[in-house]
């Protein structure tokens, strides 16, 4: 069946994400929706990221645990709770947590850049997402990502 | 004498989380039921203005398995402390300043409970010995602002023991120029003379045990 292409371009116009990045990007775990975050393989994930035109600097990482609320009239609520991990002095664009996370537990993690004693702002992120009559829209966010609720087979033994 | 006693200030950005729109239908079903919501965010408040019973009796059968914390959120926004509604009515509303919730977060049995702070940001709240930390703030309806703000706090306080009277300092919030930072104060006698005005059967060990902020990395 041949859908019109007017049809196709309102669909396409109706259901639009935009992440912008402020500092590092998040590669892995993916970062989008900050009501659904991603749920990582492992209570000891590696996480990723990427930064352009700065080969001379190393990277802080800090990781803190989220605290969930659900109300009846508020909905889930989420915030930023006590500081898990941290990093310091970094030389990869890449992270494997020294020590295991909680499992089924919500995280945020932020990146930033240092050069000796010089550090830039935490790693930030603005989402929108469009669904033709309602938003998602979420500005100056840390990363997130959740832990499976059992360890992996390597992890447990 | 008011001392300022903090070792060190936190500076950080604003936080303007995820939203959804508000719609019609979901405003008809909160006015339907806002009695019923009303009760139930009384249920699990730390308020101890909202205790049922504030006689003697009631005020000494909490304290059989809880202590009173007390202090004082001062915010201050562009040099000049907020004032907030405390009737019912400017809370649901958010008339002036808007609402300004901070999260409570009790470690014991991970609980996560919500204040809105009223008048010149005084509080008593009733909770179980043990390790929280007040976590962060939301801040609705600021005006001239955004919709929404919210950001991190993190103040941890320990409350020692049941049946005591702790006071944790007041929390300066300080909103200027995009960002807030934050520090503590120490008016203890100013704080204990305040909650002895409004709880006058309030009876036990006074003690103080200022909020610690986080030392950033």
């Amino acid at each position: 069946m041949k859908v019109p292409r007017g049809i196709l371009l309102f669909c396409v116009l109706s259901l639009s994400a935009c992440t912008t990045f402020h500092g590092v990007t998040a590669v892995s775990p993916e970062v989008g929706n900050p009501k659904f975050p991603p749920t990582v393989d492992s209570l000891q994930p590696t996480l990723k990221w990427e930064l352009s035109d700065q080969p001379d600097v190393t990277f802080d990482l800090i990781i803190y645990e989220g605290l969930v609320t659900e109300s009846f009239w508020r909905g889930t609520e989420r915030s930023v709770g006590k500081q898990v991990y941290y990093r310091e002095g970094l030389t990869e664009r890449e992270h494997h947590l020294a020590e295991a996370l909680k499992p089924s537990t919500e995280y945020y993690w932020a990146v930033r850049t240092r050069r000796n004693d010089a550090v830039s702002p935490w790693s930030r992120y603005d989402y929108f997402l469009f669904l033709g009559t309602a938003w998602v829209k979420g500005n100056n966010l840390l990363f997130m990502f959740k832990t499976p609720s059992e360890p992996t087979a390597k992890e447990g033994t | 004498m008011n001392t300022r006693v903090s070792k060190f200030s936190s500076r950080r950005d604003f936080e303007h989380p995820a939203s959804s729109p508000h719609t019609l239908w979901v405003a008809s079903l909160f006015l339907f039921l806002l009695p019923l919501i009303l009760h139930m965010g009384c249920a699990s408040s730390i308020d101890l203005g909202e205790m049922d019973s504030k006689t003697e009796g009631g005020i000494d059968s909490l304290l059989h398995e809880e202590s009173v914390v007390f202090g004082r959120i001062n915010v201050v926004s562009d040099g000049r402390p907020v004032n907030w509604p405390n009737s019912t009515a400017g809370k649901v509303f958010r008339f002036g300043a808007g609402e300004f919730r901070v999260l409570v977060h009790s470690e014991t049995g991970s609980k996560v409970f919500s204040y809105t702070l009223t008048d010149d940001g005084s509080f008593a709240w009733h909770l179980p010995p043990g390790n929280h930390a007040i976590a962060g703030y939301e801040w609705h309806a600021r005006p001239g602002g955004p919709n929404r703000l919210s950001g991190r706090i993190w103040a941890e306080f320990l409350v020692h023991d049941k049946g005591a009277l702790i006071y944790i300092g007041t929390l300066v919030i300080n909103f200027l120029d995009g960002r807030y930072s934050m520090t503590v104060e120490d008016n203890f006698n100013e704080a204990l003379t305040k909650v002895s005005a409004e709880f006058p059967y309030l009876n036990g060990p006074r003690s103080k045990q200022l909020v610690r902020l986080e030392k950033g990395p």
